[in-house]
């Protein structure tokens, strides 16, 4: 029975951290380079352009939830870990997909799906995300017509 | 509900710098992380995140709101042809009203409603028609279908018209008298086929499709089943299983107390409108929400309002799809 293998990621901040294996490949794109290079209890993830606050996010989510059994308490710490503003939210959003981490990716899309639903209308949205409108008027018209909601 | 109360205010206290560097950060989001938002999109988010521009209408292409769809989700109720402008009232499944403009229903009556797609009849057309993307298939005309306001249509189909599969099953009276009409078409045939049931005085109340069988009820224990296979119409009697173990059709039919709750959820004057019913499916068996077919008191012909119970789905489908 092996002992639980720590991993060793560096983050483009150059700050290193060790992560349970188990943990470090929720990781799709870990694992990948772990199963690559083949070492055993040391992966140096030199190329890794991820910034370290992104990282010791990802650490910290999967020991937290390695840790929480209870639905219950699975599912309040989440809302709170996914309490973030925009820009956080983006960040994390950029390192769970380039990570390849599913269940957090899972987690993000959820939340970006609540703030558009906060979103009273279109141009709200293209407000909060800061979208630009690039419609054709046509084609807006077209939307527009599918979209004429009034609430009541 | 409480955790949007808590969402962080889109203006923070940031610098004005920061915040151009986040708005530019999502316009720049990789697109193929667009689906993955659109995908769990209710559909009146979905309709939304569908007009804000291009990439995202793209992205969303195939998104169909299926988050609707999930088992024991109460129907939205959609109340049509009340006025000239085609403003109809729609409610969703948690009391909010929306009034929203959908011409495709001006003097249509809605036979079948079942997992988004809506079955309806006007002026001399039948078609199936998702009243959230407008998408639309028609059927071929039955000769001689009887006109709407003498007789009670309901109808079921087996399938989402989208299936190769796709049976559908209309049963009416005509001129007043006590016969059933069936009108039965398969998808990709050209023409309907008629059988007729003598002698069914009853009002059709309640409507489902299992296992390649049609089931029509009445508002007492009698049940008219047409056999796709058998191309054959049979009566029955409705029996219920005594115990959860025994093997039956997973049909079940909604409770008095159900009915009058989701009525006092639309909160509308109902009165004399005719609705159409649906199916909602539950975990073991699919609840029936029945059809109220009123007799038009002001003569055949004269606009009145309907209603129909339906899922909120957005079915996009291919311009060159055809029955």
């Amino acid at each position: 029975m092996l002992l639980s293998k720590n991993s060793a990621l560096e983050s483009k901040d150059n700050e290193i951290f060790e992560v349970e294996e188990s943990i470090a490949i929720q990781s799709e794109l870990i694992k990948t380079m772990t199963t690559m290079v083949n070492s055993k209890a040391y992966v140096n993830e030199r190329n890794q352009m991820v910034p370290e606050a992104r990282c010791r996010k990802q650490a910290n989510y999967h020991v937290e939830q390695n840790n929480k059994i209870v639905d219950e308490e699975l599912s309040d710490w989440e809302s709170k870990f996914f309490e973030v503003d925009m820009d956080d939210l983006h960040e994390l959003f950029m390192a769970a997909n380039y990570l390849e981490i599913e269940s957090l990716l899972n987690g993000v899309t959820k939340r970006v799906g609540d703030f558009i639903k906060a979103c009273k209308n279109v141009e709200v949205i293209r407000q909060t995300f800061g979208i630009n409108n690039d419609f054709a008027a046509q084609q807006e018209e077209e939307i527009r017509k599918l979209n004429s909601w009034n609430h009541i | 509900m409480g955790s949007m109360d808590s969402l962080p205010v889109v203006h923070s206290q940031r610098s004005s710098t920061r915040d151009q560097v986040t708005r530019r950060e999502w316009n720049d989001l990789p697109s193929e992380l667009l689906p993955s938002i659109a995908d769990r999109l209710g559909i009146i988010e979905l309709l939304r995140f569908r007009g804000v521009c291009k990439d995202w209408n793209f992205a969303s292409s195939t998104a169909s709101a299926e988050i609707e769809a999930l088992p024991n989700r109460d129907p939205w109720f959609l109340l049509y042809g009340e006025n000239n402008n085609s403003q109809c009232t729609l409610v969703t499944e948690s009391g909010k009203q929306y009034i929203i403009t959908i011409p495709e229903m001006d003097g249509a009556t809605c036979l079948a409603s079942s997992q988004g797609w809506l079955l309806l009849y006007r002026e001399g057309l039948i078609f199936f028609f998702c009243p959230f993307s407008r998408a639309r298939i028609d059927l071929p005309v039955p000769t001689k279908f009887p006109p709407m306001g003498i007789s009670d249509h309901v109808a079921v189909f087996s399938t989402p018209p989208t299936s190769q599969d796709c049976v559908v099953c209309i049963i009416c009276r005509t001129n007043k008298t006590d016969d059933l009409e069936l009108y039965v078409i398969h998808r990709g045939a050209t023409s309907w086929t008629k059988h007729k049931l003598s002698s069914f005085p009853n009002k059709i109340e309640c409507a489902a499709y299992h296992n390649g069988v049609f089931y029509y009820f009445d508002n007492t224990d009698l049940m008219v089943c047409f056999s796709i296979k058998d191309r054959s119409i049979s009566l029955g009697k409705v029996r219920y299983v005594k115990s959860p173990n025994e093997r039956c059709i997973p049909l079940k039919f909604i409770s008095n107390v159900e009915k009058e709750d989701m009525k006092k959820r639309l909160d509308l004057e109902l009165g004399d409108v005719s609705t159409c019913g649906t199916t909602v499916s539950c975990l073991k068996a699919d609840k029936m929400v029945p059809y109220e077919n009123r007799a038009n008191a002001k003569g055949a012909g004269t606009r009145r309002p309907k209603g129909v119970w339906f899922q909120p789905r957005f079915h996009q489908i291919d311009k060159m799809l055809s029955w």
